[in-house]
């Protein structure tokens, strides 16, 4: 028996995009699970299983590991207080703890974003006395699933920021999590309404005549940059090959017929709030709705979310001196720059890095209840989904680079084990077997991706073993 | 003199490059609703992240819905239109009219001749708009569209020809490197004409173009670009600051800071052609209302916006490094950073940096009831080695700024005990900003700094070993120029160094 979809979640009728690119016919199936989905509601009419979904989700600047690594190991363990957003949806969650980071050592915040996201080692830009700045030095792993799974889909990936309280000055590494090479970071929305515009306002209808025309426009600009190719370095070659991507990216989706989403109404939040904070919360719920959308009505199937800035200065407004009654006459940090405070290593700091933790893991758990709510098939969007949450650091004030805080959570349409609870490495495993466990969890044929990572002589993160201890 | 110049890279044109190129060759309307993606910065300057970043779906989409909306204004700006075609269309597909103004918008805009095969291609796509929509003009909007989109536009190639054994930059290649390095602008079509005219084939034809250029009012605005980036004031409007520490911070006040700081170096460089040390020396500022309130002097007239002000002597204030801009945005949003303030002046002034923090280092200051200057926090803090070994150019540098605080006002005591603000750089000991100025503007390596700063920013990367005895000869003609920023301008524009590019790898 098929579930009935919440009303606001209703999937589309089965869509085909069609159009003349460059002369060549190309198809495209968009969104429509529900049209897409046999009489039991659990595989597509057509004979595939449910598209998996991929989301990586990282809060910056670390947790308190005493607040956060449970103390029992397994399915029954004891949620810290940290942890203790994600009860309704623990079943959902594997706490790993004692994973270590093999390409850290050279500078905090960036060994961990692209150690755990591309499994090497950062380029470091820091020519003669400029300012330090840094960039992946290969695809992240979330572009090797995208490159498998979302060729069909309108948008190959997303990237959604909620703080613009982010490092921008030290290089891409800090600023987004998706990269698909060393010149090619991409970056987040971070702006409900553009996210909404272009999820949702972007398509033609389809007898626009203007569509067409845009495509020949854009085979203009082809021609132009195959020519240009012709002209330039190596290095110059790969970025215009590149925007010839892009560009194919573009046509096929101006060529697309709307999916009939029903299109939630255009989100009315303001990025400061009069004091100049930033509303995280509602921003997050947001934000969190958007990417729902995205993904329910299978617009995209990979998405990567940056609560929180690595060595971001995200403010926690909800938590000014009142909340902390144990401290009397605490400074008030609710303005405070996030990544400063966690470098204080002193009893009131921490207690406030460690309580804006639970602000951070209450968001992710904001996350995983709307992809509980949303029904596809016999269960819901978490069933299919593998999601990879993280911190950019294990602990803030000293730049810990062992033991990070993560969580798997999703089923992963049963490619990750369940009733995992809590499992500590014994061994200090690579955090990268973890990466490489998630790609395989979300691509159609597992054995498709079977390494994950590299080195640069020095530092190696590479890795042709998937986390045993969650991949099915 | 031996050059082994960097490597030849694409570069993006910045979002100002883009608009105000769009203004030059489209006009006011169609400039108004350009929009650019935003830019990034690496290594300090944007123009550094343009010559790395590849396209992705979001700038294309991005530079798609500009170029879209940008050609559908240009067609509707009736009054400007017959001078952009350059010619009066008889038919709907009238192909001699979409040449005439393929051959002058689409050179114009891609700084270059077209082949054959390119005009054709836009040919094609003005006949098949046309005769689809029944119009000629949507021939011109798409066309527009088409170029606006291009590589060719969106990006300054240099590959150069090879020439004494090294990759010269042709005429018209030198025509945008100069033309978007003085004035933010692509090259006008006389100056385009002039390169293809071989103006620009040597140094002395470059200097006569670049002595004329700097005289633009585009040069105005792009200096003061350039000094918002070095300055790092791009975002100084948004940067956070505790309300209820400093409730008179606001995005306004934050756009009179920024304001006063670009008005002192249009004075200095342009007004006054002072040398350019005088902006860390300057014992005179520019202020509106919001900020004669915050310094505590006079302010304008009620109908006037700003007004030249003398810094009040007893803050001690002198320069730019006592604006408010720089000592806020060098600030946290609770309380000051020495280290933040001290890197900036390494950074930006002495052209050093900081290594990263040792892998499990402990940051931890010591309590204000323990310790209450942020000099006695220090203190605890550097008996590290560890710290001290790279804390202790920064934080002592950033320590002679204690007496402002993280919005920029004067202060003498932190909690209650008196500020300190006394330092020592290289053996020479300086007390407060005055003296600090006064010490950095005597330091040739420091005008030496600010001249390559100008350098990575106007080449988009940091200078490489083959460079730097061409940038030491520039250095002695900067010197010989008292300074003098124009000069500067001119003689990189006109230098060897400049003038050519790496092969590309």
């Amino acid at each position: 028996m098929r579930r009935k979809l919440p009303h606001e979640l209703k999937l589309p009728r089965r869509t085909l995009l069609r159009g003349v690119v460059g002369g060549a016919a190309a198809a495209l199936a968009l969104p429509t699970l529900e049209a897409m989905l046999n009489d039991n509601g659990d595989a597509l009419a057509r004979g595939g299983e449910l598209p998996r979904r991929l989301l990586t989700w990282v809060f910056g600047n670390g947790c308190r590991l005493d607040h956060w690594v449970p103390s029992q190991t397994g399915p029954s363990y004891t949620l810290t207080q940290e942890l203790a957003p994600i009860s309704s949806v623990r079943d959902y969650c594997r706490i790993m703890s004692g994973f270590r980071n093999y390409v850290a050592g050279r500078r905090g915040h960036h060994d961990g974003m692209a150690g755990i996201m591309s499994g090497r080692p950062f380029i470091q830009l820091d020519p003669q006395g400029a300012p330090y700045a840094s960039k992946f030095s290969g695809e992240s792993f979330d572009q090797i699933v995208a490159d498998i799974v979302g060729v069909d889909t309108y948008f190959k990936s997303l990237q959604v920021g909620v703080s613009k309280r982010h490092l921008t000055n030290q290089g891409p590494t800090l600023m987004t999590m998706s990269h698909r090479g060393p010149d090619q970071p991409l970056n987040a929305e971070r702006d409900p309404q553009a996210l909404f515009d272009k999820l949702f306002n972007s398509f033609l209808p389809s007898d626009d005549p203007n569509a067409a025309l845009r495509a020949s426009t854009l085979d203009a600009v082809l021609m132009d940059a195959q020519r240009l190719k012709k002209r330039v370095s190596a290095t110059d070659q790969a970025r215009l090959d590149a925007h010839l991507e892009a560009i194919f990216e573009l046509q096929k989706q101006i060529l697309a017929i709307p999916p009939e989403c029903d299109v939630p109404p255009k989100p009315d939040v303001d990025p400061f709030l009069p004091d100049g904070a930033e509303p995280l919360v509602e921003l997050n719920e947001v934000m969190a709705k958007l990417v729902v959308m995205a993904l329910s009505c299978d617009m995209t199937r990979v998405v990567s979310y940056m609560f929180t800035g690595p060595s971001g200065g995200a403010q926690f407004h909800m938590l000014p001196p009142s909340e902390f009654p144990e401290f009397p006459g605490a400074k008030d940090y609710s303005h405070a720059d996030h990544h400063q405070i966690s470098h204080f290593n002193l009893a009131y700091e921490q207690e406030f890095i460690h309580r804006s933790t639970i602000v951070s893991v209450q968001a992710f758990a904001h996350m995983l209840e709307l992809f509980q709510s949303t029904l596809e098939g016999d269960g819901n969007l978490l069933d299919n989904s593998c999601i990879l949450m993280f911190s950019d650091v294990a602990e803030g004030w000293n730049h810990s680079e062992i033991d990070f805080p993560i969580i798997v959570a999703g089923h992963a349409g049963g490619r990750l084990k369940q009733d995992v609870g809590h499992f500590r490495s014994p061994s200090e495993e690579s955090v990268t077997n973890i990466s490489l466990a998630c790609i395989k969890a979300v691509i159609p044929e597992p054995d498709q991706v079977d390494q994950f990572g590299g080195s640069d002589g020095t530092y190696d993160g590479f890795t042709s073993t998937p986390c045993a201890a969650v991949l099915a | 003199m031996v050059i082994n110049p960097a490597p030849a890279q694409m570069r993006r044109l910045l979002g100002r490059q883009y608009v105000q190129t769009v203004r030059m060759l489209l006009g006011d309307a169609a400039a108004t609703v350009a929009k650019p993606p935003p830019d990034e910065q690496l290594n300090g300057f944007q123009s550094i992240a343009a010559s790395q970043f590849a396209m992705n779906d979001s700038l294309v989409r991005n530079y798609e819905a500009s170029a879209r909306d940008v050609a559908a204004a240009a067609v509707n700006d009736v009054a400007n239109l017959d001078a952009l075609l350059g010619c009066t269309p008889v038919t709907t597909i009238d192909e001699p009219c979409y040449r005439t103004f393929i051959e002058r918008f689409a050179r114009n805009a891609f700084r270059r001749p077209l082949v054959e095969e390119e005009i054709a291609d836009l040919l094609d796509l003005g006949r098949q708009s046309a005769r689809q929509l029944g119009d000629f003009y949507a021939g011109i909007e798409y066309i527009i569209a088409a170029v606006l989109q291009s590589p060719s536009f969106l990006f300054q190639v240099e590959v150069g020809e090879e020439h004494d054994g090294v990759q010269r930059l042709t005429g018209i290649e030198m025509a945008t490197r100069m033309s978007f390095f003085l004035t933010d602008t692509g090259p006008s079509e006389v100056l385009l004409d002039a390169a293809i005219a071989g103006e620009l084939d040597n140094a002395e034809g470059v200097r006569r173009w670049a002595t004329e250029l700097i005289e633009q009012p585009t040069a105005r605005l792009a200096v003061k670009s350039f000094f918002e980036e070095y300055l790092v004031l791009t975002d100084l409007t948004t940067a956070a600051k505790d309300p209820n520490l400093f409730p008179e911070w606001s995005p306004e006040l934050a756009q009179s800071m920024r304001g006063e700081t670009l008005r002192l170096v249009e004075d200095v460089v342009f007004n006054r052609n002072a040398p350019i040390h005088e902006l860390l020396t300057a014992t005179y500022t520019f202020v509106d209302s919001n900020l004669a309130a915050h310094y505590g002097v006079t302010p304008p007239a009620p109908d006037v916006g700003w007004t030249r002000a003398s810094l009040p002597l007893d803050q001690g204030r002198a320069g730019i490094l006592s604006h408010a801009s720089i000592l806020s945005k060098q600030a946290h949003a609770t309380s000051t950073s020495a280290t933040y303030r001290g890197l900036f002046i390494m950074e930006r002034f002495l052209c050093t940096t900081m290594p990263p923090p040792p892998p499990d280092v402990n940051t931890e200051l010591p309590p204000s009831s323990e310790a209450p200057t942020l000099r006695e926090r220090i203190a605890v803090h550097q008996e590290v080695a560890s710290c001290r070994a790279c804390h202790f150019k920064s934080d002592n540098l950033g320590l002679s700024l204690e007496n402002f605080d993280a919005i920029g006002r004067y202060r003498e005591t932190e909690n209650g005990a008196t500020i300190d603000a006394s330092g020592e750089l290289d053996g020479d000991t300086f007390d407060g900003v005055q003296e600090l100025g006064a010490l950095l503007a005597s330091r040739t390596d420091v005008l030496g700094c600010m001249m390559r700063q100008l350098y990575r920013h106007g080449t988009g990367h940091v200078e490489v070993d083959g460079e730097r005895k061409a940038l030491d000869w520039l250095e002695h003609r900067f010197a010989e120029s008292g300074y003098r920023m124009k000069s500067m301008l001119v003689e990189i524009a006109a230098s060897e160094l400049f003038r050519t590019v790496g092969v590309g790898q």
